[in-house]
């Protein structure tokens, strides 16, 4: 049952012949492993562990991306890879001790990153342990080190351990190797059989069988109390940077394991690649480089500057001061419910107390699924009062993406509508359920602890309690990014950035809440009506289909503003538009109401100037604005509408920088990669980054899209390019993943959209690349009845392509029409232009042999 | 003194363009063919050294005080036997290049084309990939890669050779691809196969004559001897509208009907055996080949040529077709 070590076949993919090497190591066997040597003596060694039934050609990228001045060593265990089939069972502390004997061989010494997957994780933290004098950082992906109370373990261990099933599996038949390469989203054929190549016999597969084996699922087992040392000692390293990179899909190592190692190591940088399945280093193509930059800036002084001083505050402070008045405070047209501040005061401050009763601790993250209203603004503030964090994963996401992000997020607790605890249900979310409704069947079914009611009365009848109030860099709201392209990003904001965003609000639109005028808010993009009482304004919302814009009309918005005395109005284009077209079955009154308006926000996308010439007949005294912003950082600039009628150039005028916030420009090199500095030069093209106090902290548990999105530090990189003109006014000219690398240069694609719809007059054009970055030609696809996907005639192809001509100076090679563009769900303006590109240019490819 | 320099194929659609170009440029031009030279070409002053290219004497006769070779002779016609390929497109290329080794002249620009790399896949902004000889399609094909390979083997200090493959050459005066093009739609049989949406590049007639003359100035230069280079307009266009936008140049309407690629390309197949087996003379309405080129991306990066050979295209696709439109319209 023994065999010697061998050399990897010299032609697996990604795999190079010269790192393999044997090393005996006497009393235990011969250990096959890839060592990528530094040039010159060592900076760091990084020391990468596989698991099981995997081997170190899982690392194959690592060795290949690693900086020459790291030693990076990635061993095959004994029994495993192409390793000595030694005789015997190898349990966790054998195999602890066989890599601490294989370092002694290999004499690495300090400063040592460890890397470990599946586990490898285990093993690696054992040897961690032993060399902490060492240790400079730990990395970890799709591991575990203890198994979470209560909750089964992996299935796919469990069936794998069943007696009768085990040897058969894991041995006797490839079916356990197979089971594990299956659990990625989809390796090329290649380097599935480079994962499978050293187990291709029974014999070969032994010592997998028995790491299924030593996986300790009772207490009794021999390697239970190694592991549970492990795992308690773990929570020790507070001075050692970790690093878990995760695979949100492992049906293996589910999101329940990160959630406990980061309880056992709070400090831990996670990022956590959506989609990504067990195998997260080959599904999450990014995953690799992320863990080279990640052990790379151990190296730099900490970026974060300590956070100034500021004045407490609470989001509740306008609230409270206005517990006394029994003036409407919100007004759901909808539901017909008006509530007064005085009893939204109270009810939110039982609900508040209700929260602490029920266990709903400072810190804990609560999902709020609950439409915007009365209920959703109490939940809210509530929330926020006991220090508690609101996670808002809307319905603009879409279901998928509402699901996605709430896997993402971890909620602790959810408060919901019947419709959000049963999706709640289904995602298993654990922790408390708070119904938001009345008391019926449905009750037990969603498995509701209380209703939103009941936790008031709880509330009412607790003794006032004295609850702190969160700090100003607590968390308070984690919400998402539209996903337009890719899965939803959640963004963390702390009470001290949404204080700044209030006040920005308040200071940008010169909003005011007492004297003879007070400002009132319609909200006809609703979920804005949760700032009414930061804000301390009235707010309504008008009878309309929340996630359906065009569902609005010129009366129920009338509505709305006589409820409360309207003065501003947030809203989106589409609302807009359904307003103005509905304009004719306006009353009198309702026009007075309309009248009334001093502000109108327009949010999301540009504003068609017909429109609001149309707009501004109907609401004459209306200073229309287009604010620009992210759900990362909203609003950064703001356009008046006149400046909007004359402005001509390249891309859409989102105007100049509301006070308190910075803009600079990243210029684009000639592959379209984003310098380093910023610049405020006129007319230089490149990504727009901002800087406010209103920004959002961080992005959840995504590090390296954080550390991206953080340069320079403090700063945010939008990932929207553009460029800003002579009078220090900022357009906006696309995506920067969208930016086309032509033989001239780079392309935005925004000015050359606008002139071919123009000039098709079409409502969405999308202007997308064909070929390699740096030899793409431009092609124009329009939204045109006719084909899912097809040619323009000849002559419209040559008139949009002297309009763009004309505009931009390019020259495009084709014109496309398209059925239906894609666009996000939030907003329906936001084009994925890289799905349109990937369909253009196949179409455009022909029909050769692999057309 | 002035450089002189041989075309070979002077009366060719290349060949002729060449001429002009170096003329142009300050050259002395020998023009090498079996026929009599176009008026318009002697009357620029180029000498003419009639004869053909097989005949290893009259070769070395015309190479007498030559400095530079542009050698454009070739078969260029889209059927016909092997043998009659091989003769003109290989062992007449290796007699000439024998010549212009033995007498001593020091640069030579073979003309070649993209399709001697085109294997049938999509090419989109792609590289001149090294002559595929097996892989190539057709007899034209598959000869000009054998002999792109034997010129370019031949390169080494003293005698520079490169290899210039202008792509899909058309304009005033070509009488193979514009003239079949005009020629079908005036019949209206032109048809485009499958959707037509494929982009290729093309090359107006003066840019390519432009490039080989900036080749000959430029063969020993590092990266353009002992390499192939594609020449193209680096304006890729779809086929529907480069064939519509030429058959309108000359009156005609465009393509108004389309064969699906997997008729065309299996009809091509049949009619290449019979045209082959048959011994038929003239041209068939469709090969294999012939539908592969029209059904399939194949467009070109051009960065590296435009640096190379210190060339830009001078006449872009837009003039090109006011050109062509003119040289149809009516007289008077």
């Amino acid at each position: 049952m023994t065999a010697p070590a061998l050399v990897p076949p010299p032609d697996l993919p990604g795999l190079d012949p010269a790192w393999s090497r044997l090393v005996d190591v006497p009393g235990r066997g011969t250990f096959h492993v890839l060592e990528r040597p530094a040039t010159g003596s060592p900076q760091l060694t990084v020391l990468a562990v596989h698991g099981n039934p995997t081997w170190s050609y899982l690392w194959r990228r690592l060795l290949a991306h690693a900086p020459g001045t790291w030693r990076v060593i990635a061993v095959d265990h004994l029994g495993m890879g192409y390793s000595e089939r030694v005789p015997g069972v190898r349990r966790l502390d054998d195999r602890i001790d066989d890599l601490d004997a294989l370092t002694d061989a290999l004499q690495v010494s300090g400063p040592v990153v460890t890397v470990a997957h599946d586990w490898g994780g285990p093993i690696s933290l054992g040897w961690a342990l032993r060399h902490r004098a060492d240790l400079r950082g730990v990395v970890l992906t799709n591991t575990a080190v203890h198994q979470p109370p209560g909750a089964p373990a992996p299935t796919l261990i469990r069936l794998a351990r069943m007696r009768p099933v085990l040897r058969a599996l894991t041995e006797r038949t490839p079916g356990f190797v197979r089971g594990t390469t299956f659990l990625s989203r989809g390796m090329p054929a290649d380097v599935i059989a480079a994962y499978r190549a050293p187990y291709r016999d029974p014999r070969s597969r032994r010592a997998i069988g028995d790491f299924v084996a030593d996986i300790p699922l009772n207490p009794g087992h021999p390697s239970a109390a190694v592991l549970d040392a492990i795992a308690d000692e773990v929570c020790t390293l507070t001075d050692v940077p970790v690093f878990l990179a995760w695979g949100s899909d492992d049906p293996v190592f589910s999101d329940r394991y990160l959630r406990d190692l980061v309880t056992r190591m709070p400090h831990a940088d996670v990022h956590r690649y959506e989609k990504a399945r067990h195998l997260v280093t080959e599904d999450a193509p990014a995953c690799i480089p992320d863990i080279v930059e990640w052990i790379s800036h151990l190296a730099e002084p900490a970026r974060s500057a300590p956070a100034s001083a500021v004045p407490l505050d609470s989001m509740d402070a306008r609230l409270v001061e206005r517990a006394g008045d029994t003036s409407v405070a919100i007004a759901d047209l909808r539901s017909g419910l008006r509530v007064s501040w005085s009893v939204l005061a109270a009810r939110t401050s039982e609900i508040a107390t209700g929260l602490r009763e029920m266990g709903i601790a400072p810190g804990d993250r609560v999902a709020m699924l609950v439409p915007p209203g009365p209920d959703l603004v109490a939940a809210v503030y509530a929330t926020w009062r006991i220090g508690a964090v609101v996670v808002v994963a809307d319905s603009g996401l879409g279901v998928r993406g509402m699901r996605r992000a709430l896997r993402s997020a971890e909620p602790r607790h959810v408060i919901g509508i019947p419709a959000g605890l049963g999706l709640a249900r289904t995602l298993g979310l654990p922790g408390r359920r708070i119904l938001v409704g009345r008391t019926g069947p449905a009750t037990r079914i969603l498995a509701a602890d209380a209703t939103l009611s009941e936790v008031a009365r709880v509330g009412r009848g607790t003794a006032a309690m004295d609850i702190a109030f969160p700090g100003p860099d607590d968390d308070a709201l984690v919400v998402f990014t539209s996903g337009a392209t890719g899965p939803a990003k959640g963004v963390v904001y702390t009470h001290r950035r949404l204080w700044a965003l209030r006040d920005a609000l308040r200071d940008a639109y010169g909003i005011r809440n007492t004297g003879d005028n007070p400002d009132a808010l319609v909200a006809a993009f609703a979920p804005w009506a949760v700032l009414g009482p930061a804000l301390g304004i009235s707010s309504a919302i008008p009878d309309m289909e929340i996630t359906d814009a065009s569902s609005l009309t010129a009366d129920t918005t009338a509505a709305a503003a006589a409820a409360v005395g309207g003065t501003l109005m947030w809203t989106s284009p589409t609302a807009l538009r359904a307003i103005v077209s509905t304009a004719d079955h306006l009353t009198g009154s309702g026009r007075g109401d309309l009248e009334n308006l001093r502000l109108v926000l327009a949010a999301g996308a540009p504003v068609p100037p017909e429109l609001l010439d149309q707009a501004a007949r109907l609401m004459p005294r209306a200073e229309f604005a287009t604010p620009y912003g992210m759900t990362e950082a909203l609003p950064l600039t703001e356009v008046r509408i006149d400046e909007l009628r004359t402005a001509r150039g390249s891309g859409v005028l989102v105007g100049r920088a509301l006070p308190g916030v910075d803009v600079g420009i990243a210029p684009l090199g000639p592959d379209a990669v984003p310098a380093v500095d910023l610049v405020t030069t006129p007319d230089v093209t490149g990504e727009i980054v901002v800087r406010t106090p209103w920004m959002r902290e961080r992005y959840d548990r995504r590090w390296a899209t954080q550390r991206r999105a953080d340069s320079p530090a403090g700063w945010h990189r939008t990932g929207d390019v553009g460029h800003l003109d002579a009078e220090g006014r900022l357009w906006v000219e696309g995506r920067l993943a969208h930016v086309l690398v032509t033989p001239d240069g780079p392309v935005t694609p925004v000015a050359a959209e606008l002139a071919a719809q123009r000039c098709a007059d079409t409502s969405l054009a999308a202007l997308v690349g064909i070929g390699r970055p740096g030899v793409q030609v431009p092609v124009i696809v329009l939204l045109a009845p006719g084909p899912s996907l097809g040619l323009a005639d000849v002559d419209l192809t040559q008139r949009v392509r002297a309009a763009v001509r004309e505009a931009t100076g390019l020259e495009v090679a084709a014109v496309l029409t398209m059925r239906a563009l894609p666009v996000d769900v939030r907003h329906r303006s936001k084009i994925d232009r890289t799905r349109i590109a990937r369909e253009a240019s196949a179409f455009l490819a022909g029909e050769g042999d692999d057309g | 003194m002035a450089e002189r320099v041989l075309v070979t194929g002077g009366s060719g659609v290349v060949g002729s363009a060449a001429i002009r170009s170096l003329v142009a440029s300050g050259r002395e031009v020998v023009a090498m063919q079996r026929g009599a030279l176009p008026s318009e070409l002697a009357d620029l002053g180029v000498t003419e050294a009639r004869g053909d290219i097989a005949n290893a004497a009259a070769v070395a006769q015309a190479m007498q005080g030559i400095d530079a070779v542009v050698h454009a002779a070739a078969r260029v016609e889209i059927i016909g036997p092997w043998s009659e390929f091989e003769a003109v497109n290989v062992t007449a290329t290796r007699t000439v290049l024998d010549a212009a080794e033995g007498a001593g002249v020091h640069r030579f620009v073979f003309i070649s084309s993209p399709s001697v790399a085109h294997v049938g896949e999509p090419i989109v902004g792609g590289a001149a990939e090294p002559a595929d000889p097996p892989g190539a399609r057709g007899h034209y094909s598959r000869s000009k890669a054998m002999a792109e390979l034997e010129a370019l083997s031949r390169d080494r200090d003293g005698f520079a050779v490169t290899a210039i493959r202008p792509h899909l050459v058309w304009g005033v005066g070509d009488t193979q691809l514009t003239a079949r093009i005009v020629a079908r739609a005036r019949a209206g049989r032109l048809v485009t196969i499958g959707s037509g949406a494929a982009l290729i590049d093309t090359t107006y007639i003066d840019n390519a004559g432009d490039a080989i003359a900036c080749a000959v100035a430029r063969t020993t230069v590092e990266g353009v001897h002992g390499q192939p280079l594609v020449v193209s307009n680096g304006e890729p266009r779809t086929v529907v509208e480069m064939l519509t936008r030429i058959a309108e140049a000359a009156g005609a309407p465009g393509p108004r009907r389309s064969v699906p690629f997997a008729v065309a390309r299996a009809g091509g197949r049949v009619v290449e055996e019979y045209w082959e087996r048959s011994g038929r003379a003239g041209e068939p309405p469709v090969t294999s080949f012939l539908a592969e080129q029209l059904a399939t991306a194949h467009w070109f990066d051009q960065r590296q040529t435009r640096r190379l050979l210190d060339w830009t295209p001078r006449v872009g696709l837009d003039e090109g077709f006011e050109r062509l439109a003119a040289s149809y319209a009516p007289l008077g």
